[in-house]
């Protein structure tokens, strides 16, 4: 594999990668500058004045439905910089907890106690403290945050992605699951092992590998520019040609196995009974919080037993991951050679290529 | 205006430099005389993020580390009942206070029963907390309930008043009130206790006066985005002699402390998001008092600087 970081020792290269705090406050950056995050989708700001709060590397956002029009901005009082929204979601008017100040839909703080006994604050002066917008798109019933200016469309940056999240929002019924939970590794360990399909049998020998090592044939990998998928053909003459002629009719195909790799950090993963959302985020160097939203499909009957039972796996097959990750993460200052990457890792080697290609991580810190 | 830097609230680089310069020449409240008993045993406080060991002999107060520091030994010194520690070897903290310790001389003698003491971890820096206690904007929505319940409290009743660093509220009794006296009669030891008054020493403690006794408040500054929160309450000699007087004020000065603590570390959170200078309104005026205090105070003791404004 190409690897921009050729002329560093490995191992000084995975401590800053995996480790160091500028490092991962400068990748912040370039994530920001680069890339759209998954926020939520459009189930939690369905009514006016719903809110979702979360941090969008590493900058804490929130995105209100304003009667009808998604916006969303730095969740940060413009008078002293208190959180606007406290929790991770809600309803009810932009207005700061501290000294009661209400903003309007422009992110205009057009409510402020006493203005004219305590500021007298002009419209004008007023206006020059909007809060910080951010830009949000809507893809189907996923909403995207971009920080930045930069970040390129949201339909160019998710190619065929787009039409995928549009088809696959069809058969969606609402939120029936919600979890999230703490990691004390980094984040792109955390992603790169949904990204790797050769550790099942030993890391899931009693959940998702307790049948052991799958035929290769079996694994259908492609790649949509910084984000690819994982499909399970059903013997070796299988050809997914339907399921892409399929979204061209907004028609999702949810029979098999499918995972998704959205860059930087948003895994979906479809069976015929569920779609299960994660998203891994960043929370510092060696820390990340994974969030699942797991929804069932229209016209699938309703079976309480089975669904109790896919969520208790799915935690069970999490916590797997999550214990070996970590313990990778302690480790990984240890590692001084590349990793050796064989045919089931292939997309673990394309999200670095991606990771490189876009954040730039060959760059100094800082640089 | 001078705005504190939004880095310094979390940035743990800033924060030592920042508590090297207070430790080596502000003077901070560690505690009051009761804390040490003369020729008792060391007592360990908290000073600019490290432990001090502090003890009364009859030569007057001690300071030590428990911790093998090798930086000077601070020197400790009390103003009243009010104990000091600074490492600035040359100064003394009635100089360093003005007349705030004419105050805490004059209130001394009247104090008697600590009828409330908590000491609490915050996850929030130090500086939030003081600006906070100067804020005088945050009561309708902070306190709902307590401090802000009822109609807001009308500007002309406060006077606000800056000396050198420290800063103090004085609540008028009607628009004509003057003060002029109260300042005039405390370095003879007299001390009106009528009306709330409020006395920020730069850059941790207050010292709140009320009608049943005081309020006395530091924030012990342990990390960037840690702070140990102490807040005593004692009785002034003639007032609240009863428990059933005294437990009501209690659970009402608890609820106010608890409602300070949560909206501090919710501020914790977003204060470092905030990309342009705080506006600071007429209520807050202490605030921008003490974000120039903190600026001159941090230029000055640089090396090589002049010290501190007195």
């Amino acid at each position: 594999m190409e690897d921009a970081l050729s002329d560093t020792p490995h191992a000084a290269a995975n401590a800053r990668r995996y480790t160091s705090p500028e490092y991962f406050r400068d990748e912040m950056r370039r994530l920001a500058a680069a890339a759209w995050q998954f926020f939520c989708t459009t189930d939690d700001l369905a009514a006016a004045n719903d809110w979702v709060r979360r941090s969008v590397f590493g900058v804490d956002v929130f995105v209100q439905n304003f009667h009808g029009e998604l916006r969303g901005y730095h969740n940060v009082c413009q008078h002293r910089g208190f959180p606007l929204r406290r929790g991770p979601r809600g309803n009810g008017p932009v207005q700061c907890g501290f000294h009661g100040w209400v903003y309007n839909k422009q992110g205009i703080p057009t409510g402020i106690p006493r203005n004219q006994d305590l500021f007298c604050l002009s419209r004008e002066q007023q206006a020059e403290l909007a809060i910080p917008p951010v830009r949000v798109a809507t893809v189907g019933r996923f909403v995207f945050v971009a920080l930045s200016d930069a970040a390129p469309p949201i339909a160019e940056y998710l190619g065929r992605y787009a039409d995928i999240l549009v088809a696959l929002s069809e058969r969606m019924r609402a939120i029936r699951h919600r979890w999230s939970g703490p990691t004390a590794a980094n984040w792109k360990l955390c992603f790169e092992i949904t990204l790797d399909d050769y550790h099942a049998p030993i890391v899931h020998s009693n959940t998702l590998g307790a049948g052991g090592q799958l035929p290769l044939y079996r694994f259908v990998y492609g790649r949509e520019g910084a984000h690819s998928y994982s499909f399970m053909r059903r013997d070796p003459d299988w050809s997914f040609d339907y399921f892409w002629d399929d979204l061209a009719a907004r028609k999702y195909d949810h029979s098999g196995y499918k995972v998704h790799q959205l860059f930087p950090n948003l895994l979906i993963v479809t069976t015929p009974m569920i779609v299960l959302v994660s998203l891994y985020q960043p929370t510092g160097p060696a820390s990340a919080e994974v969030e699942d939203l797991m929804f069932d499909l229209r016209d699938n009957e309703e079976n309480v037993d089975g669904w109790e039972a896919l969520t208790r796996a799915h935690r069970a097959v999490h916590d797997e991951d999550r214990v070996a990750v970590e313990s990778q993460q302690s480790v990984v200052t240890q590692f001084e050679r590349r990793p050796t990457f064989g045919r089931l890792e292939e997309r673990v080697e394309w999200f670095q290529q991606a990771y490189e290609s876009l954040v730039g991580a060959d760059r100094q810190p800082g640089g | 205006m001078i705005a504190i830097d939004p880095r310094s609230y979390s940035d743990s680089v800033l924060f030592a430099a920042e508590m090297a310069a207070l430790r080596a020449s502000a003077w901070q409240l560690v505690g009051l005389a009761d804390d040490f008993p003369a020729g008792g045993p060391p007592v360990e406080c908290l000073f600019f993020a490290r432990r001090l060991s502090v003890r009364q002999r009859s030569e007057g107060y001690r300071g030590s580390w428990p911790d093998g520091v090798t930086a000077p030994v601070p020197r400790i010194a009390a103003v009243g009942r009010f104990v000091f520690a600074s490492e600035d070897q040359d100064g003394d903290p009635s100089a360093y206070l003005g007349p705030y310790a004419d105050y805490l001389r004059a209130i001394s003698p009247l104090l008697v029963e600590v009828i409330l003491s908590e000491s609490v971890e915050v996850a929030a820096n130090w500086k939030l907390f003081v600006e906070l206690t100067l804020d005088d904007y945050h009561l309708p929505t902070v306190h709902p309930t307590t401090f802000g319940a009822g109609e807001e409290i009308a500007s002309h009743r406060l006077v606000y008043r800056r000396d050198g660093l420290h800063s103090c509220y004085l609540r008028r009794r009607d628009a004509h009130w003057s003060f002029d006296g109260f300042w005039r009669d405390l370095p003879s030891g007299v001390v009106d206790r009528m009306g709330y008054k409020i006395f920020q020493m730069f850059p941790c403690a207050l010292v709140a006066g009320m009608y049943e006794g005081v309020i006395v408040g530091t924030v012990h500054p342990i990390a960037a985005d840690r702070s140990v929160v102490t807040n005593r309450v004692l009785t002034w000699h003639d007032r609240l002699t009863g428990e059933a007087e005294r437990a009501p004020l209690v659970e009402y000065l608890r609820a106010v402390f608890a409602e300070d603590r949560a909206a501090c570390e919710e501020w914790q959170t977003g204060v470092g998001q905030l990309a342009r200078a705080p506006t600071l309104g007429r209520l807050e005026e202490r605030v921008r008092w003490f974000h120039e205090a903190y600026a001159q105070f941090m230029a000055g003791s640089s090396p090589g600087r002049s010290a501190p404004p007195r």
